[in-house]
């Protein structure tokens, strides 16, 4: 038997220490969160209000969504969106080794359940419905806000699963900004970003670019090698990275215009799997996308409106030693949405928002280009009857190119259970569906042009708690149940021949829990910070259509049923350290549970001094990821790195600082 | 004193004596029975090696990883027998194990190979096919390791060996079985049959058997093409129905008098029939079935994948194609062999 099981990577002691960690966390953080007395701040209390701060009218929506806390973006600000999202979220990411392709997924789903959006634009593949997080660097987003569950209508079409949102915020009124970051770590890992934020009270500008390259041959240890248990060092891995962001954004009394652009091109080796040997057939892949939007928002009286346009080029080329196997890859799309949204009363508004999206994708084994239209129209009414009352229900039809899509709905509450707002209850019942992606329609040999969408109907129950103090600092409490049923999901299962091909094959069942604590503390000179988030979801085959099936009641592959990650921060006057640790339960590799990757724990810690002269600063951190040196995999046979480290040398230059400065 | 002495003696022999190892059990049995690799999934290494008894009517999985605490590779595609010795091709893990067919002990293994596919064994010398390059590896079984190659112009597959000549199948993206001559290591001849020669069988009178699939995109209609062995030509072709047809594994049985392959089923048809077989002796009904195998007294093994990432299924059937025994394997159940006692 071939089983990894948990005990054969991790030792028995460090196997206890997940739920160690678990415990001891609870223990810290909830006394904290219920034992302490203060009052209820008023801008996050105020959600009848125009002006609403994106965390509050986040926590009052009626489904899961969670913003990541910008100190833990600016954390990784050296780092891909994979790592971040892994060691900061309830998101699992599946990666193909250190560099790899690595997509992410949400509540037992897999990635291409994930809708990935860059400033209101899906960036989503056409072709394969994934976002690759390898390839997307935290600087290029100031802001990751995460929907759990595929309540959220608003956009054109559904995913069933979850939705990562990048995108850039203004900087009104701050002044000049400016910083450039070098970094070097273990394995010839060098990366250089430089970020710059001209601006004044009606125009915020954010230019940043990035240049990142690794050799990546690092080592890990191979327990199949054919002699037995070696050290390896990973071949053929190197991944060189660059690219830019702009974003732009002008205001007015009543309405704001942005402007945002983003390029990147990748370039990296493609190691092959660890399978008894090491394999390397000299693969390698370039990813070059180029991405423009352009939004207009009015907000006027009882209207506000809302127009975004978009478009996105994406090349990916695939490189083989067996020159036959090379792939040739392209797709672009581009969208157009509208929202108006008028207050019919001083609780109640009504929202429209209609929409058509244009794909289209080109490879080798398609019979020439194919291209999905998609027309989309959804009206969504919001009242407030009680003063702590919130009411949502919305309804989607969408119309695309070959395809009968249902309507869509979604019905929600959330309701302050204390005047201050301390207590929230919330409550989801959704019907939501996701199309098949172009490859799984007409891939050569398998796509199926009858495939039909995949459906799912369920809901969620939240409890939230958070208090802030007089003092500035937060403790938060949010518990979250969800369960849903999923029909026609889309898997590629062989046929008579052998081949593969895509069919509408397996129902499944998800059920789950999430729980989040967050704790900030002000102690003399020192901030500390400590989050941790958990979930668990059951995600299981409820039927099946393949013959002789041994998969119903089964967890679908690569889908946790824990996951959990820990955040330990502590900023001083000029210090600044902190802890990051990521656990995933076992994950199974095959359709029946017969084999799986053992529990995997990625334990990273950083420490940073600060030093700042007039308006120029500067900062050195140290960081060590993979601290316990652990051999793990997210995908079977692409192993990650044992222990590394990377240091890096932040400038800073700061036009408010200085004036500040001026004014002491 | 000498009490307490003599006991702890005592205590310490019944320890000692308690403590020797037993014989180390047997993983499986010995005597007749169906060795069957299963692929695993591509790219996980999780390919293993399961034992059918036909004497226990008992399957025994996962026997490689098993007997060497390490994992045997990445599609094992097919094993070569000589003696008591197998030879394990791994597809892609680019190796060949030498094992002991009495115990599934690694006795060494050939490692860079180049996706290697199939094995036919002549002398000391094994002979292995590759998907990727235009050579076949000769490796020296004494020393497992490789001692040559032979260039014969194209990737291969299945192969035979017969009166000094080695015949390889050209599958991926060919049409040709390619002759080569033993001694001196040449290409002798090119036969044209039909797309991707898949598999290969040599008959009681000495001919060849070669089942064309068509293409893996359905290129050609599938055919049976047989080929004179004296004058390489081709003497016969059999047709199957459309290009939509997707027949594999094509076999002999002990008597090499009746062919055997998968077509919807399990379908025989004499080596003198004028015509193929209109319908399956064992129809798939809802099966998946992968590979096929006939066993020296008559009964047909065949191997059902399910869906391919989960343990599949050995299906044993009597020669009147009644269904006799089900037992689950490894994930992607695929290429067998008989032990014979």
């Amino acid at each position: 038997m071939i089983k990894r099981l948990s005990a054969y990577i991790i030792p028995a002691s460090l196997r206890r220490l997940p739920l160690s960690a678990v415990a001891a966390m609870l223990l810290v953080l909830v006394p904290f969160t219920v034992g302490a007395q203060d009052i209820f701040s008023e801008d996050t209390v105020n959600i009848n209000a125009v002006t609403v701060t994106a965390r509050a009218a986040a926590r009052v929506t009626p489904y899961t969504v969670v913003e990541i806390d910008p100190d833990l973006i600016s954390r990784r600000k050296g780092d891909d969106m994979a790592t971040l999202l892994q060691s900061s979220s309830l998101l699992y990411v599946k990666r193909y080794g250190n560099h790899g392709l690595a997509s992410v997924s949400v509540r037992g789903l897999s990635g291409s359940h994930t809708l990935v959006t860059w400033n209101g634009m899906p960036v989503n593949a056409p072709g394969n419905g994934y976002s690759d997080f390898t390839v997307i660097p935290v600087v290029a987003a100031s802001s990751v806000q995460i929907t759990s569950g595929g309540s959220d209508l608003n956009d054109l079409s559904g995913y069933l699963g979850g939705k990562v949102e990048l995108s850039s915020k203004p900087l009104f009124g701050s002044g000049t900004e400016a910083s450039m970051s070098l970094s070097a770590g273990s394995y010839g890992d060098y990366g250089s970003s430089a970020v710059l934020t001209p601006g004044g009270t009606n125009l915020s500008v954010r230019a940043g670019g990035w240049a990142n390259k690794s050799r990546n041959d690092f080592l890990f240890i191979n327990r199949d090698a054919p002699g037995g248990e070696a050290l390896m060092r990973r071949t053929n891995a190197a991944f060189s990275s660059g690219g830019f962001t702009g974003d732009i954004f002008y205001r007015t009394d009543y309405s704001r215009i942005s402007m945002h652009v983003w390029f990147s091109d990748t370039e990296r080796e493609l190691p092959g799997p660890v399978t008894t040997v090491q394999q390397d057939f000299n693969e390698r892949q370039t990813d070059r996308s180029f991405r423009g939007v352009v939004n207009y928002s009015l907000e006027h009286g009882r209207l506000t409106a809302d127009v975004t346009a978009g478009g996105q080029c994406e090349f990916n080329r695939y490189y083989h030693m067996v020159t036959s196997y090379n792939g040739d890859n392209s797709s672009s799309s581009a969208i157009i949405r509208a929202k108006v949204a008028l207050r019919v009363t001083q609780n109640t508004s009504l929202e429209f928002r209609a929409g058509d999206s244009y794909e289209k994708a080109v490879t080798l084994s398609y019979d020439g280009a194919e291209i999905r239209n998609l027309i989309s129209f959804s009206v969504a009414g919001r009242s407030n009857p009680l003063p702590r009352l919130n009411l949502l229900l919305q309804a989607r039809q969408t119309a695309v190119t070959g395809m009968k899509v249902s309507p869509e709905f979604t019905a929600g509450a959330s309701w302050l259970m204390t005047p201050g707002g301390e207590h929230l209850l919330k409550a989801s019942l959704s019907r939501n569906s996701r199309l098949p992606c172009l490859n799984d329609l007409y891939w050569i040999p398998g796509g199926n042009p009858d495939l039909v969408p995949e459906n799912a109907a369920g809901g969620e129950v939240s409890w939230s708690f958070l208090r802030v103090w007089p003092s500035g600092s937060r403790g938060n409490f949010d518990l979250t149940l969800h369960g849903s049923h999923v029909n026609n999901l889309i898997q590629w299962v062989p046929g008579q021949s052998g081949l593969w091909q895509a069919e509408n094959v397996r129902d499944v069942n998800i059920a789950g829990a999430e729980a989040r604590v967050g704790r900030d503390l002000s102690i003399r000179n020192w901030i500390l910070r400590g989050v941790f988030n958990y979930s668990f979801a059951r995600s299981v085959v409820a039927a099946t259509e393949v013959a002789n099936d041994r998969s119903p009641g089964r967890q679908l592959i690569y889908a946790p049923l824990h996951h959990a990650n820990l955040n330990l921060g502590a900023t001083g006057k000029w210090f600044r350290t902190g802890l990051t640790a990521a656990w995933e339960s076992r994950r199974y590799t095959t359709s029946d549970n017969s084999e799986w990757l053992p529990g995997s724990l990625m334990t990273d810690a950083f420490a940073g001094a600060d030093f700042r002269t007039g308006a120029a600063g500067w900062r050195a951190e140290i960081a060590v990821n993979n601290l316990p040196g652990l051999a793990t995999e997210s995908v079977r046979n692409y192993p990650m790195p044992l222990r590394t480290f990377k240091i890096k040398l932040t400038l800073t230059w700061s036009e408010k600082k200085k004036k500040d400065e001026t004014r002491d | 004193m000498k009490h307490v002495i003599k006991t702890l003696v005592l205590i310490a022999l019944a320890l000692q004596i308690s403590c020797e190892p037993a014989e180390n059990p047997s993983l499986f049995p010995r005597g007749e029975g169906i060795f069957l690799l299963n692929e695993g999934n591509f790219n996980a290494g999780n390919g293993s090696v399961s034992f059918y008894s036909t004497e226990t009517r008992q399957i025994y999985n996962d026997l490689f990883s098993a007997e060497n605490k390490r994992a045997l590779g990445d599609i094992p595609s097919f094993m070569a027998v000589d003696g008591n010795r197998g030879f394990i091709v791994v597809n892609n893990s680019g190796t060949v194990e030498a094992v002991d067919l009495l115990t599934m002990e690694s006795l060494g293994t050939v490692t860079g190979l180049s996706s290697p596919r199939q094995m036919v064994i002549d002398g000391n010398n094994g002979y292995v096919s590759s998907l990727t390059e235009d050579e076949i590896t000769v490796i020296d079984l004494e020393k497992t390791e490789k001692s040559g190659k032979l260039e014969i112009g194209s990737a291969s597959e299945a192969m035979v060996i017969t009166g000094g000549r080695l015949f390889s199948a050209h599958w991926s993206g060919g049409n040709s079985i390619v002759v080569t001559d033993l001694g001196s290591g040449d290409v002798v001849r090119s036969v044209t049959v039909g797309l991707e020669p898949e598999s290969m069988a040599l008959d009681k009178n000495g001919r060849l058997w070669v089942l064309c699939t068509g293409g893996w995109m359905g290129e050609e209609i599938p055919r049976i093409v047989r080929i004179n062995m004296v004058t390489l030509e081709k003497e016969a072709e059999f047709f199957f129905r459309t290009v939509d047809d997707n027949p594999s594994s094509l076999t002999l049985n002990e008597a090499r008098d009746t062919l055997f392959y998968l077509d919807e089923g399990v379908r025989r048809m004499p080596v003198t029939a004028d015509e193929m077989p209109a319908v399956a002796f064992i129809p798939a009904g809802n099966r998946l079935f992968y590979k096929l195998l006939i066993g020296s007294d008559g009964k047909i093994y065949v191997t059902d994948a399910i869906d391919y990432q989960q343990k599949g299924d050995l299906l044993i059937y009597n020669r009147e194609g009644e269904l006799l025994d089900s037992e689950q394997a490894g994930i992607i159940p695929g290429f067998m062999i008989q032990r014979v006692d």
